[in-house]
C-alpha cells in the first residue's frame, strides 16, 4: 500500500525534525558547550575535561535515552491499541510497570534484604517487570479473548498498587519521597555503558513490531474477522506481548513509569495521517514518540536553571489534555 | 431517684478526674520573661514553677500560647527525634511514653524503655497514629514536628485533654538557636534552671570554637548534601548548616545563596559548581557504591574520591544529639575541614564514607 503524498511529507517531516531536535537537546543545559568541544570530545576525548565528560556521560545518553524511550513506549502502545482494538490502551494496561513499581517500593520501603541489597533499583524494578511480563504471557496462553487479558492486566496493576500504598502508609517521609521520585521518571540515570542494551531491545521490539504488521493490519476489523482471514491470533497476541513486555520493562526499570507517551502517541499520528497501516503507523509512532520526549526534556533541561520539573510531570501536563480531547472527539 | 443520684455522683467523679490539672490563676503582669537569646520561634515566660511557651509557627507567624506545669507532663509522646535527645540530656527520660519509632532512637535507655513495654511506638508519621492508641497511652503532652499541615486529629487530642505543642527547632536558622529549644524541655520536665546551664554551656564551647578559627586563612570548598532522583537537595546559604560550615571555616559552595530552606539543584549544575570542591559532606549515605547506584555520575564529583564526610556511621546518634550538640558537630567539622590541627581527634559523629 502506497503512502499518500501527505504522509510521505509528514514522514519526511519528522525525519527531519528528529534529528534536528535531538541536536537542540545536546546544547541545552546548564553548561555552555561549543560545537568544537562537543566534536573534540567525540573525537578526542580527555576524562580530565569536564565538558567532554559531560556530553559523553550525561548529555549523550540523555538525548538517547528520549529517543529510545518515547520511539519504544510509542510502539508498544500502538501494539496495545491494535491488540486490544482500544484507543485508550497504552503500554502500561498488561501491568508490566506495576511490577516494577512493587520491586521498587519493596526495596526503598521494607527492610528485606533481598530488595535492599547492592543490586539497586535498576535491577529490581527490571526482576519485577519481567516477572509480571511474564504472569502476563503465561496468562496470554491460556486466555482467549482480549477483553479477559486486558482485565487481568489492570487487575494486576490494581493488586500491586494496593501492596505499594500499604507500604507507603507504613513508610517514613524521606522513603515516600524516594518513591515518589522514582514513579516521576528519569531519563539522566542511563549511562553510556547502559545505552547498547536499551538500543538493543528497542530494535528487537521495532523488528518484532514490523514481523506482525499484516497480522496487525488485520486486527483493526477484530478478532473474529482478523481470525477468519487466517491471522493466527494466539501466535500474534504472544509475540506482541512479549515485545510490549520487553521494551515496557526496559524503559521502567532504566527511567521509571513515563507517562502519556505510549498513549497520546499513537492516537496522534491515526488522526494526522488517516492510515490503519501498521508499517506507516509503527514508523510514524517511533518517530513521533522520540520528538515528543525529547522536546520536553529540551523544555525542561531550559528551565533547570530555575526549577527541576520530573519528565514525568511534564509529559502528564501536555498529554492529558490532549486524551481529553481525544475522549471528547471519540464521543461525538 | 436513687440511681439519678449515683448518676450525677458518677458524672461529677469522672468530670473531675479528667479535668485534674491545676489550673493557673496568673494574671499576665505576673509573667516573667525568660531571656531567648537565638531561637526566634518560640518565647517562654515564667512565674514560679509555671511557664507560658510561645510557639510561633515560621510560616504564618501565628502565636499558639501554652501554659506548661510540669506536674503535668509526666507523660510525654516524643515524636520528634532532636527533642528526644534533649530529654535525655536533661536526664528526663522516664517521661517519654512514646516515640514514632524505635528505627529512630539512638539513647539506649529509651530504647530499653521500649523494650520492656514502657514506652509505646506510635507510627513513623503522624499521619499513622492511631487516636484511640494514644488515649490508651494517657499523655498529657505530644511533641511533634509537622512539615505542612497541622496534627492529624488534633482537636480530638486536645479534647483529651492533651497538650499539642509543635515544635519547629527544626526551621531555627542557628545552630544555637536549635540548642535553646532545650530550655522548652527544662520548662516540661520542671528541669529549667539544669537546661539552661546546660545551654550556655554549649554557648561558650561553640563561641571558643568560632574563636580559635577566626584567624584561620585556609578555607576549603565544601559541598553538602545528595540527589534524590534527578534533584540535588543542598542548604541555602542562610540555613543552619551553611553557617556551621562558616564557623568551621569551610568555604560552602552555595553560601550567597538566600533563604533558610533547600535548594534544589540540577546535576549538570553540581558538577559545573564543584569542579575543584574539596570537601562533600552528608550524601546521607554510607557507602561509595550507594550514591553511585543512585546517580552513577556523581563519580566526577573530586570530592567523591578520598573526601565524602557523612554521619551515616550512626543516623540516629547524629539526629538526636546533633540539635542539641551544636558544639559537637561544629568541632566535627573543623576537623574534617582542618585534620592538620589534631590528626588524632576522635570524630562524634562524622567518618568519611566507605567503599
Amino acid at each position: 500500500m502506497s503512502l499518500s503524498i501527505r504522509n510521505k511529507i509528514f514522514l519526511i517531516v519528522l525525519a527531519v525534525l528528529v534529528p534536528l531536535i535531538a541536536l537542540i537537546h545536546l546544547f541545552s543545559g546548564q553548561i555552555d558547550i561549543s560545537f568544537t568541544e562537543f566534536f573534540n570530545s567525540l573525537t578526542a576525548f580527555d576524562e580530565s575535561d569536564l565538558n567532554h565528560v559531560i556530553i559523553r556521560e550525561i548529555r549523550i545518553p540523555r538525548m538517547l535515552t528520549a529517543l529510545i524511550a518515547g520511539a519504544g513506549l510509542s510502539i508498544a502502545g500502538l501494539l496495545m491499541q491494535t491488540l486490544f482494538n482500544n484507543p485508550l490502551a497504552g503500554p502500561y494496561v498488561l501491568g508490566i510497570n506495576s511490577g516494577a513499581s512493587l520491586f521498587v517500593a519493596m526495596a526503598l520501603m521494607t527492610g528485606i534484604p533481598f530488595f535492599t541489597s547492592d543490586m539497586g533499583l535498576v535491577a529490581n524494578a527490571l526482576i519485577g517487570a519481567f516477572l509480571f511480563g511474564l504472569i502476563i504471557v503465561s496468562f496470554s496462553t491460556v486466555i482467549r479473548q482480549q477483553i479477559s487479558l486486558l482485565l487481568i492486566g489492570l487487575m494486576l496493576g490494581s493488586f500491586t498498587s494496593a501492596i505499594v500504598s500499604v507500604l507507603q502508609s507504613i513508610s517514613g517521609l524521606q522513603e515516600l519521597k524516594m518513591f515518589t521520585i522514582w514513579s516521576l521518571g528519569s531519563l539522566q540515570k542511563v549511562t553510556i555503558e547502559q545505552i547498547p542494551l536499551l538500543f538493543i531491545c528497542f530494535l528487537l521490539t521495532l523488528m518484532g513490531a514490523l514481523l506482525v504488521v499484516k497480522p496487525l493490519n488485520l486486527l483493526v476489523l477484530g478478532a473474529s474477522e482478523a481470525k477468519l482471514l487466517g491471522v493466527r491470533i494466539k501466535r500474534v497476541r504472544l509475540l506482541i506481548i512479549l515485545i510490549t513486555a520487553l521494551i515496557t520493562g526496559v524503559i521502567t526499570a532504566y527511567c521509571g513509569p513515563i507517562a502519556f507517551v505510549g498513549l497520546a502517541v499513537p492516537n496522534l499520528i491515526r488522526i494526522v495521517m488517516k492510515t490503519q497501516n501498521h508499517r506507516t503507523l509503527i514508523i510514524a509512532s517511533a518517530l513521533c514518540g522520540g520528538l515528543f520526549l525529547l522536546l520536553c526534556d529540551v523544555i525542561i533541561q531550559l528551565m533547570e536553571e530555575s526549577f527541576v520539573l520530573p519528565i514525568n510531570a511534564f509529559t502528564s501536563l501536555i498529554g492529558a489534555p490532549f486524551v481529553i480531547i481525544l475522549v471528547l472527539k471519540r464521543l461525538k | 431517684m436513687k440511681f439519678a443520684g449515683i448518676g450525677i455522683l458518677f458524672l461529677v467523679l469522672f468530670v473531675s478526674c479528667t479535668n485534674s490539672k491545676r489550673k493557673s490563676n496568673i494574671s499576665s503582669e505576673d509573667w516573667g520573661q525568660v531571656d531567648i537569646q537565638y531561637a526566634q520561634n518560640f518565647k517562654l515566660k515564667q512565674s514560679g514553677d509555671l511557664f507560658l511557651l510561645e510557639i510561633i509557627d515560621p510560616s504564618t507567624f501565628k502565636v499558639q500560647q501554652i501554659e506548661i506545669d510540669p506536674e503535668n507532663t509526666k507523660r510525654i509522646i516524643s515524636m520528634t527525634t532532636t527533642l528526644n535527645g534533649m530529654v535525655c540530656l536533661l536526664d528526663q527520660r522516664s517521661r517519654i511514653i512514646g516515640v514514632s519509632s524505635r528505627d529512630f532512637v539512638y539513647d539506649e535507655g529509651i530504647l530499653n524503655q521500649i523494650k520492656s513495654g514502657k514506652t509505646k511506638e506510635y507510627g513513623f508519621d503522624a499521619a499513622q497514629m492511631s487516636v484511640e492508641k494514644i488515649a490508651k497511652g494517657k499523655p498529657n503532652v505530644i511533641l511533634y514536628d509537622i512539615i505542612t499541615k497541622d496534627f492529624p486529629n488534633k482537636d480530638k487530642l486536645e479534647r483529651l485533654g492533651i497538650s499539642m505543642i509543635p515544635i519547629y527547632d527544626w526551621r531555627e536558622t542557628h545552630p544555637l538557636a536549635k540548642a535553646e529549644w532545650i530550655k522548652v524541655v527544662g520548662a516540661l520536665t520542671g528541669n529549667f534552671d539544669k537546661a539552661c546551664k546546660i545551654f550556655t554551656e554549649i554557648e561558650s564551647n561553640y563561641n571558643a570554637l568560632k574563636g580559635e578559627m577566626e584567624n584561620t586563612s585556609a578555607k576549603p570548598k565544601v559541598m553538602v548534601g545528595n540527589m534524590i532522583g534527578d534533584i540535588w537537595y543542598s542548604p541555602s546559604g542562610e540555613n543552619y548548616f551553611a553557617i556551621l560550615i562558616k564557623d568551621a571555616c569551610g568555604d560552602y559552595v552555595y553560601s550567597e545563596t538566600t533563604g533558610t530552606l533547600s535548594l534544589n539543584l540540577s546535576l549538570e549544575k553540581i558538577l559545573k559548581d564543584n569542579q575543584e570542591t574539596e570537601y562533600w559532606i552528608n550524601p546521607g549515605v554510607a557507602y561509595k557504591s550507594t550514591i553511585l547506584l543512585s546517580n552513577p555520575h556523581l563519580i566526577h564529583l573530586k570530592a567523591f574520591e578520598n573526601n565524602t564526610y557523612c554521619y551515616s556511621g550512626n543516623m540516629n546518634k547524629f539526629w538526636e544529639q546533633s540539635a542539641s550538640r551544636p558544639d559537637y558537630v561544629l568541632k566535627d567539622l573543623i576537623h574534617v575541614f582542618h585534620a592538620d590541627r589534631n590528626p588524632d581527634y576522635n570524630f562524634h559523629y562524622y567518618s568519611k564514607i566507605k567503599e
